[in-house]
């Protein structure tokens, strides 16, 4: 008989900690609130595996608001935004938040005959939220939205809510980064941050650290055009000022990654993209 | 032997382009004897290499022989901008520095800057240490 209560308990682990996650939470409201941005974010989630959306959208949360998911339309859309404001919930956003003509480049909503812009909301939503997650690299960071010359003068929601705010970047995001993190916000609290205010369990890995194309890039065989399967630095690979885990995450259920596919990382989840990164190739 | 002779550069240049060669057929052939037969022609060019650096050494310790900075003017640096296999040189405060392994500079562009130019005032409004500088090799000055 094995009496070591390791040994027998071993076998339970995986199921301990799943019940140990599901006890003590309950369902929290959020909002995925879409400003200045191109929805990438919310169709990457659609592609979240393990657990995938449903188990998402049953289990951990209920998602009272997003534009694109929500079977309500119009004013009983935005009602139902406005009702959840007085529950305890997590805000979500996606997008840069567009300040220019007072937020009228991007309205989200008309409500009573009014415009509702994407900046009212944000403040509407920002001031009363338990959670900020600043998903995508727009919100994050200002991103594509951001990009010179900046005509809408869009602005990351951190510099716009000047609150404590998770960011989440990526173009898109990776959806086990933001599922991820709710997870984590409803199980333990805020996970790590560092300095940027990404959680560190997503973040902390370089791309260039983890490449499997790092024995080339050591020994200086380099691709010199697309499609060689060796370092593609020549070519302006920004995996070495991008951290993200893609690398050993990797994408589409853990098959695809640029690198993977042939392509330069174009550091997509870095402050400064898309203007500091280019050009993404260079011959 | 004078190290200005046209030669001896040739020599040096035939030596890394067989050596990036064959560094190139290793990685990319599965066959492990084909993988030993290209160790040890590259253990040949390190042959011909070593002995390149013996006559280098034997010519700097010789009193009086010296070798002069290589000089670019801006035309000429505008050369070397990492595009088209060349290397990827960028001059800050007079020095001309070989960017062209440095891993922020992928394809010789930086964070929205192209190699080939003095970017001086570039460095300085980005870059308050200077020592980051010293470790990237220096390939001559501006002139
Ligand atoms: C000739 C001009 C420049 C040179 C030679 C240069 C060189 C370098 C070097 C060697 C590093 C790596 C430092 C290290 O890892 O210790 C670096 C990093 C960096 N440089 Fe420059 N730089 C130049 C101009 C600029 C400019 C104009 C900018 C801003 C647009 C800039 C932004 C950065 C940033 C943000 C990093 C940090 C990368 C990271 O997050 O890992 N640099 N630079
Ligand atoms: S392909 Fe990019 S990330 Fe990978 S080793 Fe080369 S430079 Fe680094």
């Amino acid at each position: 008989m094995n009496s070591c209560p390791i040994a027998i308990s071993k076998d339970f682990i995986a199921k301990n900690l799943i019940k140990l996650s599901l006890q003590n939470t309950h369902k929290i409201n959020l909002i995925w609130l879409e400003l200045a941005g191109c929805s990438g974010n919310i169709i990457s989630l659609l592609n979240a595996d393990n657990p995938d959306i449903n188990y998402f959208l049953t289990n951990m949360i209920s998602l009272k608001y997003n534009n694109s998911l929500m079977a309500a339309e119009g004013e009983k859309a935005y009602r139902q935004f406005l009702e959840t404001l007085d529950t305890e919930f997590i805000l979500v956003i996606e997008g840069a938040v567009s300040t220019k003509a007072q937020g009228l480049y991007d309205v989200v909503a008309k409500y009573n005959g009014q415009y509702v812009t994407g900046m009212e909301a944000a403040k509407l939503a920002g001031e009363r939220a338990k959670h900020i997650l600043a998903v995508g690299t727009c919100a994050a960071y200002g991103g594509i939205s951001a990009a010179a010359p900046n005509p809408s003068e869009s602005v990351s929601v951190s510099a716009f809510l000047k609150r404590d705010i998770i960011n989440v970047p990526g173009c898109p995001v990776h959806p086990d980064w933001i599922i991820g993190t709710i997870a984590h916000l409803l199980v333990f609290g805020v996970p790590e941050l560092d300095q940027k205010n990404r959680p560190v369990i997503f973040y902390s890995i370089n791309i260039h650290d983890a490449c499997p194309r790092r024995s080339f890039f050591d020994q200086r065989v380099f691709a010199e055009k697309l499609g060689e399967p060796f370092c593609m630095f020549k070519l302006g690979c920004r995996g070495p000022v991008t951290n993200t885990d893609c690398p050993i995450r990797r994408w589409n259920d853990t098959d695809n990654w640029p690198i993977g596919d042939n392509t330069p990382c174009i550091g997509c989840a870095r402050e400064g993209f898309p203007d500091l990164m280019e050009p993404f190739i260079r011959y | 032997m004078n190290i200005h002779n046209n030669n001896f550069s040739c020599q040096l240049s035939h030596i890394t382009y067989r050596l990036s060669y064959y560094t190139k057929v290793f990685f990319s052939t599965p066959n492990p004897w084909e993988k030993m037969y290209y160790v040890n022609l590259i253990s040949n060019e390190l042959f011909w290499l070593n002995s390149l650096t013996q006559q280098l050494w034997e010519y700097f310790t010789e009193p009086n022989n010296t070798i002069e900075e290589k000089q670019f003017t801006l035309t000429e640096l505008a050369k070397y901008t990492g595009a088209n296999g060349t290397p990827a040189y960028a001059a800050v405060n007079g020095i001309v520095y070989d960017v062209s392994l440095e891993e922020t500079w992928g394809g010789g562009s930086h964070f929205g800057l192209i190699a080939g130019k003095d970017l001086t005032n570039q460095f300085k409004s980005c870059h308050q240490a200077e020592a980051i500088l010293n470790n990237l090799p220096v390939v001559g000055v501006l002139i």
